[in-house]
Formats: structure tokens, sequence, C-alpha cells
């Protein structure tokens, strides 16, 4: 029998979670990690390493070829983007039937996000924002105003990533296809007109994904210099070239917060919670949850940063820390998506040959269906942990190598003893929630 | 060259930007004409039996205010060879192929068919044979549902017809692995969250009582099964994809059991 007209019902991107991890495991895994924090606190290295590991090795000067290969991807991302975003309405209006929910809260907002990990800083060049953004800046007629301070220091980066999250994770109709269509217009409406009016420069630090990218893109071992070239680093050294500011954290710590919530609300303890509720309701006790777990991650950093700035009498310690949250943000992303995106990322492909509903099948791969099984549960769950444990590593060694660099052995050493207990504290909590 | 591709491109965008979001706009008048479609028939509805029903949903269409709305009616009998003929009669509604899609018309539709609870085949032919089916009784049920596969509603209940059918030839029904009961009460699940673990290959079973009807849906397995108010289903099926999976009701719009598979 062929259940064939099922998934035409079905409401919510996911619907799967993965295995939940064995306690013993992940009791062992948060061990290491504590065992190896401690050992690269003191026995590792007393000079920095990771700026000498900045400069790279050339791969490839990026002449004409590059730029050709840059114009393809741009023009391609943006008739994606199109795609999707017509899709919305005129698709059929059900989230796994259109291609957006997929599109949106899967290959973009988990697929770059690891994408930009592995691949470095491609979003800058591919995004559809700052494709059209561009365009504005070049038809304005009149000069661009200066901006204003909402909009120069950073800060309304935080706003669509604040939204993102909550229709996300929060609002019971989210991955409606018309509410993300509404959503993308309102947003790249927004982002062109405030473009128009201070100049796309100023209004590129509004386009909260495009930020939250370019952040995680500094963990690649992939980078641009100066001079454009293509280069190739140790991986992760790339975060103490980074000048964290404020927003910077802000959004880091946003993202960690999401995941977060999204690990907390998929353990039986919060499905017990949420038994029965639907609609507004739902959304309330949902964004209750989402602000709670990112007050959480919040207030942990914000602490340690305080007690540090005391240990070491350095009011930039938070700042200084900062680029140690970005591995294990994307630690957790791993952790949480990784098999989403390949296991239910496929329906992308599939939605691909017929974005609109139609009967189509332009790239004959309509009719193909989702293996499930294409990794294993084990391979899942080795991930899962390996990620989170090398996230927290990677974050410790940052950590590390920026406080040898700035002070003696002795206040180095004092620096890292809160950046050290809010790192376990989030790399605990990660491994807690993946034991469902 | 590539700027003024860019260009063309970005035009071609913006116009079909706002051509697009004006069809958004046309939605809405589509779903109005069903309604000028009703008022023509010279109907006397009772508009109040009609309103405490009127949950706008998208998973169904009430047209209790049609004068005539549509039936079936299901027959069956079992062939020698062990499979079971169905016939289906249908009037007020004219019966269109499934493929290509097509939009939402009045009076037109096709028939979902459910054995056992789960959803089979969707139909625009008034007669199907079930084959392979085990020792034991068996129940058929058909709905009749739009061209967008919104099931029509009556009165607040699905418009179909159901059929008991005993099997006397044929394989035993193997041995049931695991097994859970699930009941929906007063607008929340009795006893909280229902779990069933279960290893891959291994055969569950899993019955579900609502004191409302609904539809009750396993997410990845995409086993759909519809459930009649205070009227047990029980669904039975072999796991074979690992995982955590959410099995919700559509209408109520919850979760009510976690499958996990190791």
């Amino acid at each position: 029998m062929a259940f064939i007209f099922s998934s035409l019902f079905a409401h919510g991107v996911g619907g799967r979670s993965d295995l939940p991890i064995s306690e013993w495991i992940a009791a062992w895994s948060g061990a290491m990690a504590l065992l190896l924090s401690f050992a690269a606190l003191g026995l590792l290295w007393h000079q920095p390493r990771f700026p000498k590991l900045l400069s790279g090795h050339l791969i490839s000067k990026f002449t004409k070829i590059g730029q050709v290969i840059a114009a393809t991807a741009q023009l391609l991302a943006l008739a994606l983007f199109f795609v999707v975003f017509t899709a919305c309405f005129i698709g059929p209006n059900n989230t796994v039937a259109n291609i957006a929910p997929t599109a949106v809260f899967i290959i973009f907002w988990v697929g770059v996000a690891i994408f930009s990990a592995i691949f470095g800083p491609f979003w800058k060049t591919v995004s559809p924002w700052e494709t059209l953004g561009k365009l504005v800046d070049k038809n304005r007629t009149a000069a661009a105003r200066p901006a204003p301070k909402w909009l120069a220091s950073g800060w309304a980066a935080l706003i669509p990533i604040t939204i993102f999250h909550w229709l996300e994770l929060a609002y019971h109709d989210g991955s409606s296809p018309r509410v993300l269509g509404w959503s993308m217009l309102v947003y790249t409406a927004s982002l062109l007109a405030a473009a128009w009016r201070w100049g796309w420069n100023e209004a590129r630090k509004a386009e909260g994904f495009g930020v939250l990218f370019q952040l995680i893109a500094a963990i690649s071992p992939l980078f641009r210099d100066e001079k454009n070239q293509l280069k190739v680093r140790f991986p992760f050294v790339g975060i103490s070239a980074l000048k964290m500011s404020g927003p910077s954290i802000a959004i880091v710590l946003a993202a960690l917060g999401g995941t977060a919530f999204d690990g907390v609300s998929r353990t039986g303890w919060w499905l017990d919670l949420a038994v029965g509720k639907s609609g507004w309701g739902l959304t309330v006790v949902n964004t209750l949850g989402l602000v709670w777990v990112a007050l959480i991650i919040g207030v942990a950093y914000h602490q340690a940063s305080r007690i540090g700035s005391r240990l070491t009498s350095d009011q930039n310690f938070a700042l200084i820390f900062g680029g140690s949250l970005i591995p294990i943000l994307i630690g957790y992303d791993v952790a949480h998506y990784f098999s989403l995106l390949i296991l239910e990322g496929q329906a992308f492909k599939i939605l691909l040959s017929d974005p609109y509903g139609q009967g189509w099948n332009i790239f004959g791969t309509a009719d193909h269906a989702i293996n499930w099984t294409v990794v294993s549960t084990t391979v899942i769950g080795w991930v899962q942990i390996g990620s989170i444990v090398s996230g927290h590593l990677f974050g410790v060694l940052f950590a590390h190598d920026r406080s040898v660099e700035l002070w003696s052995k002795r206040t180095a050493l004092q620096s890292q003893y809160p950046m050290l207990m809010v790192m376990v504290i989030y790399t605990v909590m990660g491994l807690v929630l993946m034991t469902g | 060259m590539v700027e003024k591709i860019k260009k063309v491109f970005c035009a071609l965008m913006v116009a079909s930007l706002i051509s697009c979001s004006s069809s958004t706009g046309e939605d809405a008048p589509s779903t109005s004409m069903a309604m000028d479609h009703s008022d023509s028939h010279d109907s006397h509805d009772s508009h109040d039996s009609h309103d405490s029903h009127d949950h706008s949903h998208e998973d169904n269409l009430d047209v209790s205010q049609l004068a005539d709305p549509p039936t079936v009616s299901i027959s069956g009998s079992v062939a020698e060879t062990g499979e079971v003929n169905l016939n289906f009669s249908v009037e007020n509604l004219e019966l269109i192929p499934i493929n290509p899609p097509t939009e939402h018309k009045p009076g037109q539709g096709h028939l979902h068919l459910y054995v056992d609870g789960v959803s089979v085949e969707m139909l625009h032919e008034t007669s199907y044979v079930v084959n392979d089916l085990k020792k034991g009784l068996h129940n058929f049920r058909v709905t009749i549902s739009t061209n967008d596969h919104r099931e029509y509603y009556v009165d607040g209940k699905a418009i179909s017809d159901s059929i008991s059918i005993e099997i006397e030839e044929g394989e035993e029904a193997p041995e049931i692995d695991r097994e859970i009961t699930v009941e929906v009460k007063n607008g929340t699940v009795v006893g909280g969250l229902q779990r069933l673990s279960a290893e891959v290959g291994e055969l569950v079973s899993i019955t579900l009582l609502s004191d409302e009807d609904d539809m009750f849906h396993l997410h990845v397995y995409d086993l759909e099964v519809l459930l009649i108010a205070n009227q047990s289903e029980t669904l039975q099926f072999q796991v074979d994809i690992p995982g955590v999976f959410e099995g919700e009701l559509h209408e109520a719009g919850y979760q009510i059991l976690a499958l996990e598979v190791s």
C-alpha cells in the first residue's frame, strides 16, 4: 500500500528528533571536555599562537575566473531567493509541500551557517540582500544621509535574529509559507528602504543573518585576504582577527540561546509541559521558554565577564573573549541540526523540481523520496558529541591564546577561570539536552 | 555585462514581487465563491448549527449550508482470491483526477480511502481493489475531499461511510512487538504525552481514541489515521526508520505521541 497523500497535511518542519544519547556517554564527554580545558589552561603554551597562524597559505589569486564564479553564484542565489519568495504565496499553503519552509529553516538558516564555518565568508558574496542593497546604492539619486545611532551601532542586527527565532521556535504558525512570505517581504523592503536612505554600507549592519554568518565564517580554514586572494589556514584561528563588539556578541548569544531552546523544546520534560497546548497558548509557552533559555545563556556570559573584568581589571573582558562563543555556537548548531540538514534537507532537492506545486519535474527529482537512513543514528550520535566537545575545546583554546597574548602568566591564568566556567556551563547544558 | 543581467533580473523581480503580492489577494475571492455558489441554491440552511462548527481550519471544508451536500457510500465483497473489491457511490460531487493538481472548485473533488484507519489511496474512480490483507476483521472508510485535499464536512463531521469485512483466508496476522493506547479527552492526552519505544524491524500497534473527530499524523512515517469521535482506531506497522517521531492531531494541533525507534 502506498501512502501517497499523507505528507500533504503535515505541518512543522521536522517532526523527527535525534535519538537521545546515553547519559554515561554524555557524562564522559563532559568530563573529557573539562580535562582538556584544564590541560589547555596551563600546560600547552605560554606564547600566543593563533595570531601567527593568521596569514595562511595562498590557494588562488581570484582573478577573472573567481569573478565569473562569484557573479554566477550571486545570480543563482538571487534567482533562488525569488523562487522561494514567490512560492510562499503561489505554492501550496502547507509546510511540507511548499519549498519555502525547507529552504528558509533548513537550507538557509542551518545550511548557510554550517557551510560558512566550513567554506568561509561566501554568504557575503552571494547574499541576495547584499546584491539588492548594492543595486539600491548604485541607483540612489540623492546622497546617503548619515545613519542614526541605532543603525550605525550595529544593534539593529539583533532585530531580525530575534524575530526569526520567535517565528521558528515560538510562534505556532511560523512555518506557514504565507507567514514566511510576508516576513521576507517586510524584511527585504525594510533593508532596501534603509539602504536607499542611509546607504547599503550602513543598512548592511541591520542584516542580522549576514552579520552572524560573517562571524561564523571566521572559524573556517578558508578566507580571503585584503587583496581578495583565496587562502587557507588552520581552522578556528581566524577568530583571533575578529573585532567583537557588543552587538556581535549579543547576536552570537541570541543564536546560541535559540539553538539551546530548540534542544530544550525536544526534551521529555518540555514535551510534558507543553502537551495539549496549541495555537496562541502554545505560542505564549514557547515564547516564555525561549526568553528564559536565552536569558540563562546571556546572563551566564555577562556574569563571567563581570568577574573576569574584576580579576584582570580590564573593562573589555567581554569583548576580548567574545570570539570564544563562536566555536561553541557552531558546535551547538552542528549537534542540533546536522541530521536535519542531511535528512529533512533532502526535501529541498525534491521540492526544487516543483517549487510552485504545479506537478512540474524540472530537474527530474520531484518523485524522489527522502532517504531517512543515509546516516546511521550511531554516526549522528558521535557527530553530536564530537561537535559539542570540540566547539568547547576550540573556545577554550582561543580564550587561552588571547589571555597569554594580553597578560602576564598569572593574570592570564586568573582570567581563564570565569571563561572556563561559562564554557563548561554551555557544554554541560548542550550535552544534557542531547540526553533527551 | 554581468551588471546588465543583474539589473534586468532585479527589475523582473520587483515586477513579479508586486504582481505576486497582489495575487495573494485573489485567494480570498476564490474561497468566497464557494459561499456564493451555495447561496445561489435556494437553501433553507440553519445558520446557527453551521456557525458552531465553523472553525476556519485548513484541513476541512464545512458545506453544511448547501441544500444538497455531497454524499458517499461504500460497499464491498471478498473475492475468492482473498482480495476485497470496494465500490463507492457518490452523489452531488464530480470526481476529478488528483493529477495534475487543481484549485478547489465547489462540487468537485475526489475520494480518500482508509483501510483500518490508515489512508491508502486517493481515488477518482468508484471502485478499488485492496490486496494482501491479513486474516481478521478489516475496516474500510471512504471520505470525500476537495481538489486541494480538504475533507468535506457537514455539521462538523467528515462526510464518510465505512464497512467492516472479515477476511477468513489469508496469512495469520503477525505478532505485535510493542503496543500503546493513546486516549485524547477534553482537549488533552490522558496521562500526559504518550511514549512508545521500539527497535528497528519491530511491529508496533498504536490504538487511538479521541472524543472529537480528528486526523492523527505520525511524522516521517507519514501515517494518517482518520479519527471518528469515541471510536477507536488501531494502526499497525513495522518500524524501519530510527529516530524520535512526533504523532500529532491535526485539528487539535498538538502532539500526543512520541515514537522512539532505536
